[in-house]
């Protein structure tokens, strides 16, 4: 019996995101192959030896699902439905998501929600996923103070600006300007194997990602300033519906 | 007992390599970024430096050329435990023999073992170590 064959082709974007996803993916295969190897060395069976493979294979997946939940929609293989939705309680919700990863990188993570209340057109999935997958490529590019080895403090929020409603996430320590982050897509598309070089050793896939499931949403990645700090964020739009209410 | 500088950007790696040296008798230390790792060396003076070339802001290859501008570092040992992938170490070769590179490893496929056997044999062939 033959096989047959569609002749498929993945979009350049996603040949490119696909390439970023595999070359991301080397770091918690690596870490869980390491890992394991020096419990075995060590004897080591502890909880906290398990839970951070665990862990590590837990954001594995997450990404995986992104970028799969990405293609999807490109290939109109799920409809994004867009509907009003707080960023307040998917900030949240992405900061429930983010407490084991930012653990064991030594990060803390701040909320700030107070500034907005209204909610954005938005598709809750993708936009969830896009937040996840930015902010864990975030905590995972960060390294502790050099000086006095203090945490990184990272803050998940959401403001309004004159384009719209922001949500993202900031670091007091990471300065990333619009330049950078515009040379770091060119060389995403170009498959370099580290486009973010300011930011991450990895090719901070999870950045990329994100930006594919806003611009699905008509939403953009920009770089942010917000209270001193700097950072990565999407800017969407109010619902209408609801601004009446 | 011998001294190693490790500089891995990958907090959560680094952690483990540093255990697995521990593990085997080294002192160690850690550093993330090649900024710092001249610093760090000068107060550590290490016997040898395991170093990952894809570092974040600054070029590992930048980072040991620096290096061995300082007399006292000419002749540390390196070990190269990268994700640059063989072909792309291949093509550079001549450029990482010029500035000292004793071994190169790929980190994806290195397991701790062969890691900790390499920076043996390295040690055991230091002249500075042995004299």
């Amino acid at each position: 019996m033959k096989a047959s064959v569609t002749n498929y082709q993945v979009s350049p974007d996603y040949q490119a995101l696909l390439n970023g996803v595999a070359e991301e993916l080397k770091l918690p295969l690596m870490y869980i192959a390491r890992r394991t190897e020096l419990a075995l060395m060590t004897h080591d069976t502890s909880t906290e030896s398990l839970r951070s493979i665990q862990t590590t294979a837990t954001s594995a997946l997450e990404l995986v699902d992104s970028y799969l939940l990405g293609l999807q929609i490109a290939e109109n293989q799920q409809v994004l439905e867009l509907e009003p939705v707080s960023t307040s309680s998917t900030l949240y919700d992405v900061a429930q998501s983010l407490n084991d990863i930012a653990r064991r990188y030594d990060v803390s993570l701040r909320l700030d929600l107070a500034g907005s209340h209204m909610p954005v057109m938005a598709n809750k999935p993708a936009l969830t996923s896009a937040l996840l997958s930015l902010s864990t490529a975030y905590i995972e590019a960060q390294t502790p103070a050099v000086e006095t080895g203090e945490k990184r403090i990272l803050t998940l929020a959401t403001h309004h600006v004159r384009e719209g409603i922001v949500a993202g996430i900031y670091s007091d320590s990471e300065v990333i300007s619009l330049k950078q982050l515009r040379r770091a897509y060119e060389l995403h598309n170009n498959r370099a194997r580290q486009p973010f070089n300011q930011l991450s050793s990895s090719s901070a896939a999870g950045l990329f990602i994100a930006r594919k499931l806003l611009q699905a949403m008509s939403a953009e990645l920009k770089t942010i300033r917000y209270h001193r700090q700097s950072g990565l964020a999407a800017i969407l739009q109010p619902s209408r519906q609801l601004q009446f209410i | 007992m011998a001294r190693i500088l490790l500089i891995e950007p990958n907090r959560i790696l680094a952690q483990i390599y540093k255990d697995a040296f521990k593990q085997a008798g080294y002192d160690v230390s850690v550093t993330h970024d090649a900024q710092n790792a001249i610093t760090v060396s000068d107060k550590l003076r290490p016997d040898l430096i395991v170093m990952e070339l894809q570092l974040v802001k600054h070029n590992g290859v930048e980072f040991l050329y620096e290096l061995r501008s300082y007399p006292e570092w000419q002749t540390i040992p390196v070990v190269v435990n990268s994700i640059v992938p063989p072909s792309e170490f291949a093509q550079n070769e001549v450029l990482y023999k010029e500035i000292g590179i004793n071994n190169y490893l790929y980190k994806p496929q290195t397991s701790l073992t062969e890691l900790l056997r390499t920076i043996d044999n390295v040690l055991k062939a230091s002249p500075a170590l042995n004299s």
